[in-house]
């Protein structure tokens, strides 16, 4: 910076100064709505609503937050996507990395025809209905399997795994460990993952992210309200404004509707981000290494 | 974003059907009939007995109780007590929405009272309450059916392509031999047999009726801040003139007395149409999708002569800077920060659906809400005063179906009829009965002043009902008297229905249309219906382009080359066509 500042003329100052007051926008435009909602969620709903709340809280009130504490199903659904998120993470970095790996060996026999065989379902989709189908047809739907196992391996990320390991793990690696008598299970084991870590980090985060904001394959296989996640609680309450005049509904209805809807919207987003949030600084510092790593030397 | 509402009226089902959305039904139902072939073939023998059942049930032992009080003429649900519906427990697959309110569907107050008085049980199956049909879509499809769907929001259009597919039964004979409720809503209410009828001559789904007094005027309903008219020594007014007066006063004599010229004479939001209330000083105008009945002939509104002498008033107002230009950009919170604004109030007069679209209705004794008040229906310069008033809103088709997958027809259409009885809709609406309402006393007035039939104890939709009602997603018979029949039993507090009933039939009722000149609900075939949704996306959307275009002066609405070309448009985007094909399904429903 401080030979930078040395050489500075007139234009680079200038440039600076027109810098930082446009990134400062863009900064204030991303984080403007942020401040709000958390600002929102700790008003008093009524402030929120005649439009007294731009900035700080107005009158500090956590109603909103208390209702959804007492809420059974905000809860539940909150433990749910706990649990789809760790557990279907667990299984998705698994399979990715076993498939990754394996597809990473020139050794090994038919790779390309192999991943001709990832690259289709990438490209085409089954589309809804057969999917459907074959989940209802292996007994998947309406369990929490199914928002588990129907989205187990994500190709693209199979193939970043791979450049990673082509990458990483050099021939040599594996000789050497040959020559020390290791098999292909101890090598995978005590060598590939340790030097895996930054793999493993890009895709648990992206997976974890995946599967808390995973709202369609819970609308479609499940139909048990014990098993919803977060986002389908989350739905259907934040879509409680959809009220549309020209139907002339009851305003009874209305009514109801719009007090719950005002009271929990902001806490409801703010509780929701929370997890992504909390997770994000611990991956965060693989996170950048790791993608450039499986991306640019594809 | 609105599938969530299915409760339309079926004419705004046809804009919303995009045709995407056609041609995934289309193929999901074609793939799923392949995939259900095996287990029709097999449904069919059990299909042999005919349509009216395995004869194992038989009506339920209904005796009309005496202890209800009802005002003289009451028309609506009747109290009685019934016997249960099978000796032997049954048990149903039913899908319903998600809601909030309801809860755990299976652990909820009235399902438990319900399958008490029913002996049927019901095994839930939850489903979105938005982007309910892809879901819904998906299970007919892969053949994954329960026996009945409630509250799904099926179109007329899906009604009649999955009950001519044999997907949904045909329940005429079921109302035949064992309806009781049911017979009394079609008896109390000409219009519902006709409305729920395919034009395949069969009823596949149970209404719901809400015949809502006050949700009938709801699309040209308009507010007034009473404080300001009676310190501006002003009277309500009752033509266009004069309303362009009290606007004017509102502008300029500073009514709330705080010194600024704040005051927004008037605003609206853009949910709801101004044209609804404004043009009924020229002529008769329903708004969206303004589709009118003109002696039998399907019309529309927008590219008539009363259609631009009503424009020419609004722009007038909007020139006059009476008129906010927010109107016509901003949503409902947006209209409710002006309406709540703290200290003194700044609105106006609002055109919005009730006093809840436009500031916050609070249960507290000088809540600003109750300040505001309805607007008449305006007399226009040649003395035209006509309101739109909704006279099929309160009929809902596709409220419950009954699928092919049901081995017990007869008993689930009972299961649903026995939903439409009294006590079974207030505990559906209202709550556990002692708890959160009870029968009215004698002597109790209703919100028309006679005497009530029922009381609420906690409001609906209040936080303590959560987990003991079903909102309104069965199936219900609330007539207007049944509505009308809550007690008011704190006068001088009394709910927002009482003024909104009272303005109603004030400043409303007396105004409306003719029947004859209202577009009645159509049972379009899924192809009508695709080939409306596309030309009503295009022509709709130009008029709501050039409506706010003409009353903001973009457009010159004096300029006759401007408004040639403004009707000339919407001939090319095939308006003939389009009243063409609503002309062939309202005769082939209506004309005798």
């Amino acid at each position: 910076m401080s030979t930078a500042m040395n050489r500075d003329t007139g234009t680079d100052r200038v440039f600076t100064v027109v810098n930082y007051v446009v990134l400062g926008l863009f900064l204030f435009v991303v984080l403007y709505p942020l401040i709000y909602i958390v600002s929102a969620s700790f008003s008093d709903p009524q402030a929120v609503i005649s439009g007294r709340v731009w900035l700080w809280p107005v009158d500090v009130n956590l109603s909103g937050y208390q209702v959804i504490f007492e809420h059974r199903s905000i809860v539940r659904g909150f433990l749910n996507s706990m649990f789809y998120a760790t557990v279907g993470t667990a299984l998705n970095v698994t399979m990715t990395l076993l498939a990754g790996y394996a597809l990473s060996r020139r050794d090994l026999y038919g790779r390309n025809g192999l991943m001709v065989f990832f690259i289709i379902p990438m490209v085409f989709s089954g589309g809804m209905i057969p999917t459907y189908i074959v989940v209802q047809q292996t007994g998947l739907l309406n369990t929490r399997w199914a928002l588990i196992v129907p989205s187990a391996l994500a190709i693209w990320n199979v193939i970043i795994t791979r450049t990673y390991f082509q990458v990483t793990i050099s021939d040599e690696l594996l000789e050497a460990s040959r020559v020390d008598g290791c098999d292909d299970f101890r090598f995978f084991l005590k060598i590939v993952l340790p030097l895996a870590k930054p793999i493993i980090a890009v895709n648990a985060l992206l997976y974890a992210v995946l599967h808390w904001n995973q709202f369609f394959n819970a609308l479609i296989y499940l139909t048990d309200e014990s098993l919803f996640p977060l986002q389908m609680v989350l739905r259907e309450i934040l879509i409680l404004n959809a009220f549309d005049p020209a139907q002339m509904p009851d305003p009874g209805e209305v009514l109801r509707q719009q007090n719950l809807r005002q009271l929990l919207k902001y806490c409801l987003i703010v509780v929701a981000s929370i997890p992504p949030l909390l997770a994000y600084p611990f991956v965060q510092k693989y996170f950048v290494k790791g993608i450039m790593l499986g991306a640019v030397k594809g | 974003m609105s599938v969530d509402k299915d409760r339309s009226d079926l004419i705004s089902q046809f804009t919303r059907n995009s045709i995407s959305r056609r041609d995934f039904v289309m193929r999901a139902v074609g793939l799923g009939l392949s995939a259900t072939s095996v287990a029709s073939v097999l449904a069919a023998c059990t299909d042999d007995e005919g349509p009216s059942g395995s004869g194992n049930f038989k009506a339920p032992d209904t005796k009309k109780r005496t202890d209800v009080l009802y005002p003289e003429g009451y028309v609506g649900p009747i109290a009685s007590d019934k016997s249960v519906l099978t000796k032997d427990p049954v048990t149903l697959k039913v899908v319903v929405k998600q809601d909030p309110a309801v809860g755990d569907w299976a652990k909820n107050a009235f399902t438990e009272w319900f399958e008490k008085r029913t002996n049927v049980r019901i095994q839930w199956q939850v489903v979105a309450a938005e982007d309910t049909m892809t879901k819904v879509n998906a299970m007919v499809a892969a053949g994954d059916l329960p026996d009945v769907f409630m509250s799904v929001g099926f179109s007329p259009a899906q009604e009649m392509l999955y009950g001519s597919q044999g997907i949904f039964r045909p329940l005429n004979k079921y109302i035949d031999d064992y309806g009781v409720e049911i017979k009394r809503v079609f008896q109390e209410y000409g219009d519902t047999k006709q409305i729920i009828t395919a034009t395949d001559g069969n009823i596949y789904s149970m209404p719901n009726l809400n015949d809502c007094y006050h949700c009938s005027a709801g699309a040209a309903r308009t507010w007034i801040y009473k404080p300001w008219l009676d310190k501006l020594g002003l009277s309500m007014p009752q033509t266009t003139a004069e309303f362009e007066n009290v606007l004017r006063a509102f502008k300029a004599r500073d009514p709330n007395g705080n010194g600024q010229a704040d005051e927004i004479p008037l605003m609206g939001y853009s949910w709801e149409g101004l044209d609804t209330y404004f043009m009924g000083a020229y002529f008769y105008n329903p708004g969206e999708p303004w589709l009118v009945l003109n002696n039998g002939k399907v019309d529309v509104t927008f590219n008539k002569a009363q259609w631009r002498e009503g424009l020419r008033y609004i722009s007038g107002l909007f020139k006059q800077g009476l008129l906010s230009k927010e109107s016509f950009t901003q949503d409902q919170e947006a209209l409710q920060r002006i309406g709540n604004k703290q200290g003194e109030p700044i609105l106006g007069a609002a055109r919005a659906y009730y006093q809840g679209s436009f500031l916050t209705v609070e249960d507290k004794a000088d809540a600003r809400w109750k300040d505001y008040v309805t607007v008449p229906i305006l007399k226009g310069p040649s003395g035209t005063r006509i309101g739109p008033w909704n006279y099929y809103g309160a009929v809902t088709s596709g409220t419950i179906v009954v699928t092919k997958a049901c081995k017990v027809p007869e008993l689930a259409f009972m299961w649903a009829d026995a939903q439409y009885e009294l006590e079974a809709i207030l505990r559906s609406t209202n709550g556990v009965m002692g708890e959160d309402w009870r029968w009215a006393k004698q002597g109790e007035e209703g919100l028309s002043g006679k005497q009530a039939v029922w009381y609420a104890m906690n409001k609906y939709g209040s936080k303590e009902l959560n987990n003991r009602t079903w909102g309104l997603l069965g199936v219900q018979y609330r007539s207007t008297d049944f509505r009308a029949g809550q007690a008011v039993v704190d006068k001088n507090n009394p709910t927002f229905e009482k003024p909104l009933h009272q303005l109603t039939e004030k400043d409303y009722w007396p105004y409306r249309q003719d029947k004859s000149m209202q577009l009645p609900p159509l049972n379009p075939t899924e192809e009508q219906a695709a080939q409306i949704g596309e030309l009503a996306t295009t022509i709709n959307n130009h008029v709501k382009l050039m409506t706010p275009k003409f009353i903001m002066g973009e457009a010159n609405i004096d300029d006759e080359a401007q408004w040639n070309n403004y009707t000339s448009t919407l001939d090319r985007m095939g308006l003939a066509n389009y009243l063409k094909i609503y002309q062939d399904a309202y005769d082939k429903k209506y004309k005798k």
